[in-house]
């Protein structure tokens, strides 16, 4: 059997997981052959890693701290609110049009239809107050 | 009184007592499985790590049989890896978060060439020798597709590895290659060479 194909069977063996012991001809073949070292090498650097060397994790997880039925009763409870303030200020909103109370934003047409008398003078504030000019009175001499 | 609230605490302190023993006895692999597969990302890993880990133990007495339990946290670790991170950490701080795992350099090098999902295939079937139904659970797959997966990581990571290692010298010469499969191909070796094996 050529080198060739005792290489060949190694790598084979390796890849199909390594287990076990190899057969001998195998065996004898990778103690001599630097590239089978090599594949050896890499097969031992994985088995060298341990995760269990790892510590505990430390941190709290932000989310899953709340069990997922208190989640979605405060997305429920998030979702509700936010209706029912949109459905109280459109209700408000909604009285207010038809009452006429809508203060500084009324039509002004419509709040002079709803007054009735006529308006109080004002008192001017730019202008002065006008006085009553005296006119001559017509005299005997003038006709 | 005390009795009915000692009955009332029980169930309760049992519970806690459970979820801390999930903690404990899988805990620590857990997170060295999240490092591994984040290559080394301490921030992500301890986050999925800790998420899975407090989730499962919620379902602490579901998940009783301990294998069966590895399996189902490394899922949901495998699943929430997210395809980017905003800020992901550099080689150094990466080697030094593998380091006491047992990565080395080389190892390292290759593991890097890997994706996730094929980084998590060698990881379940090759470091941590999970059983295949447990490796099929973490990856999601079915048996050939998780066969076709570990087959394609294990060649993917052994290529990176050689192209990545220097040259060592055959192993009948080497004194330092000491890891299990060089003890094992050298035990073999010798019983072979040896002149009294036919006796044996």
């Amino acid at each position: 059997m050529t080198d060739d194909t005792l290489h060949d069977r190694f790598i084979e063996w390796l890849v199909g997981g390594a287990s076990g012991e190899p057969p001998r001809d195998l065996a004898i073949h990778a103690a001599l052959c630097p590239q089978c070292a090599r594949w050896i090498a890499a097969h031992d650097a994985l088995a060298a890693i341990n995760p269990s060397r790892a510590a505990l994790p430390t941190s709290r997880p932000a989310v899953a701290a709340l069990p997922s039925s208190v989640r979605t009763a405060g997305r429920f409870a998030a979702t509700a609110g936010a209706v029912l303030l949109v459905g109280g200020t459109a209700a408000f909103t909604a009285g207010q049009v038809i009452n006429g109370n809508l203060g500084p934003f009324a039509h002004p047409t419509g709040a002079v239809l709803g007054i009735t008398g006529s308006p109080e003078p004002s008192p001017s504030v730019g202008l002065p107050a006008p006085t009553a000019t005296p006119t001559p009175a017509p005299t005997a001499a003038s006709t | 009184m005390d009795r009915t609230r000692a009955a009332t605490l029980r169930p309760s302190a049992e519970e806690g007592m459970l979820r801390a023993a999930f903690r404990e006895l899988h805990g620590a692999p857990l997170h060295g499985f999240a490092l591994l597969v984040t290559l080394g990302d301490r921030r992500l890993a301890e986050r999925l790590a800790a998420e899975a880990l407090a989730d499962g133990a919620r379902h602490a007495r579901a998940l009783r049989h301990p294998e069966r339990a590895a399996a189902w946290l490394r899922a949901r670790v495998a699943r929430n890896i997210p395809r980017r991170t905003p800020a992901p950490p550099n080689d150094a701080d990466r080697r030094s978060a593998l380091a006491p795992l047992g990565v080395n350099e080389v190892a390292f090098q290759a593991l890097r060439r890997l994706e996730p999902r094929a980084r998590t295939a060698l990881v379940t079937a090759w470091i941590e020798r999970l059983d295949d139904r447990d490796v099929e659970q973490v990856l999601h797959l079915r048996p050939w597709r998780r066969s076709r997966l570990v087959d394609r990581a294990r060649r993917q990571y052994l290529d990176a590895y050689l192209r990545a290692a220097p040259g060592p010298p055959p192993l009948a010469t080497d004194p330092a290659a000491s890891g299990p499969l060089a003890s094992r191909v050298r035990a073999v070796t010798l019983r072979t060479l040896s002149p009294g094996r036919g006796s044996a």
